[in-house]
């Protein structure tokens, strides 16, 4: 009797052992999913902010340039392949799109010192940088999200855990190498 | 054994947040000032303290300052959304801080919000209230006065906020402060009345903060191994009691604006 008693006892001890590691390691995984999502939620609210501010930028240029269509358009071009962007790569490549655009419309508004001095641009512009500003801390928040999501997934003994529930890796919120050098928009009014 | 181990663990996680924390000097006052370039009289940092700890005490609300003589190459919008996660300023239940960075090196000015005084206080009126209360007079080299009255003026937006009428600071756009006849009296009446207001309110709510909401422990989002909130912790009315004040806990996103000058 007892020398079966050992064994047993040993291989339930066991068992306990990896339902406690599996199962905090499960809702480890829980929590940063949680984490993950929340930031990109936070994301997706600012780059859909920009989108509503974007419509009346574009209305106050024309108002000053109309001859700038060019700009004007490819700016309206980026915004609605944003607005249909579905993935999280698209998504990042659309916004890296959109950022390059609005930079080229307010490089041509410098030409335009009416437009720069008219106070309803002057705040469009704020709220612009300042989404653009959000989207970037958004963007870092939610990478950094992932990083932490994705080490569990491949440590041990979360890659076991991960392949049991399903976790896959999540993807990052990053443009194509070419497209990133857009995004820098800066109002600085650097009038005396 | 174990115990060392334990010990060796420890210090490995302590690491990242000693390389956070390494970023941004320590705070060695209140946190509504900190001016490392020295651009400040001790009268106007005291003046910036009094207006900071009163619209803390009535509305948990911070606004804090730092002056800095450089930002080592980095963009003044992240430096000030890092600093502001790195000292917790505002609540960390309503993320209701703002920080204003200027550089004078750079010759750049930001003004950071907490997420939940965004509605408060939108890009665009910050952008106007830089227009209008910190550009002149930092183009006219003029620090000081635009740190001022650029507080006062966040100060009465924050306080409109919170539905908060303890106080009477009004600040003066440049042009107003030049007809003025003398344009120290002008800055200075407003906190005059506004300490006796103070006063008043001290003397009825029997020694102040008597809420104590002040000090509660950091769960930023982010918060390092030293959370913010480790200082100034204690209850209400510790203002006397040695300790300064540390922030909140708050956290914020970007939101904000900037000005070159």
């Amino acid at each position: 009797m007892k020398k079966i008693l050992i064994p047993l006892l040993l291989v339930v001890g066991l068992i306990a052992i990896v339902a406690v590691v599996f199962g905090s390691s499960y809702n480890n995984f829980v929590q940063s999913e949680e984490d993950v999502n929340q930031s990109y939620a936070q994301l997706e609210s600012q780059l859909q902010r920009r989108l509503d501010l974007i419509p009346n930028l574009v209305e106050t240029v024309k108002g000053f340039a109309d001859q700038e269509q060019e700009v004007i358009d490819s700016v309206t071009e980026a915004r609605s392949s944003m607005a249909g962007a579905g993935s999280v790569e698209e998504q990042a490549e659309a916004d890296a799109e959109l950022s390059g655009a609005l930079s080229r419309l307010l490089v041509v508004v410098e030409n335009y010192p009416e437009i720069r001095s008219s106070e309803n641009f002057q705040q469009l512009s704020d709220e612009l940088a300042g989404t653009e500003n959000r989207i970037a801390v958004a963007r870092q928040d939610y990478n950094s999200a992932v990083t932490e999501f994705n080490r569990e997934v491949r440590s041990f003994p979360g890659n076991m855990v991960a392949g049991m529930f399903g976790f896959d890796e999540k993807e990052y919120f990053e443009a194509d190498a070419g497209a990133e050098d857009a995004p820098d928009v800066d109002f600085g009014t650097d009038e005396e | 054994m174990t115990r060392k181990v334990c010990a060796l663990v420890l210090l490995l996680l302590m690491i990242p947040a000693w390389g956070q924390a390494a970023e941004f000097p320590e705070l060695t006052d209140d946190i509504y000032i900190q001016d490392i370039a020295g651009i400040l009289s001790e009268e106007q940092e005291a003046e910036i303290k009094n207006l900071g700890a009163g619209l803390e005490d009535a509305t948990t609300a911070q606004i804090a300052v730092m002056v800095v003589d450089s930002l080592d190459g980095e963009p003044i919008e992240s430096y000030a959304n890092e600093a502001l996660r790195h000292y917790g300023v505002g609540s960390a239940q309503e993320n209701n801080g703002v920080l204003v960075v200027l550089s004078m090196g750079d010759r750049e000015i930001y003004i950071e919000i907490g997420y939940g005084l965004e509605g408060a206080l939108p890009d665009g009126k910050v952008g106007r209230i830089l227009d209008d209360y910190a550009v002149p007079y930092l183009s006219e080299d003029q620090p000081d006065k635009a740190i001022l009255n650029t507080y006062q003026a966040l100060y009465n937006e924050v306080a409109a906020e919170y539905g908060w009428d303890g106080e009477a600071v009004s600040p003066q756009p440049l042009n107003e402060v030049n007809s003025g006849d003398d344009g120290g009296g002008g800055i200075m009446q407003p906190v005059v009345t506004f300490l006796i207001v103070l006063a008043v309110l001290f003397f009825f709510t029997g020694g102040g903060g008597g809420r104590g909401r002040r000090g509660r422990g950091g769960t930023m989002r982010r918060g390092g191994f030293f959370g913010p909130g480790s200082f100034g912790g204690g209850f209400g009315g510790s203002s006397g009691g040695g300790g300064f004040r540390g922030g909140g806990g708050g956290s914020s996103g970007g939101g904000g604006a900037g000005r070159g000058f």
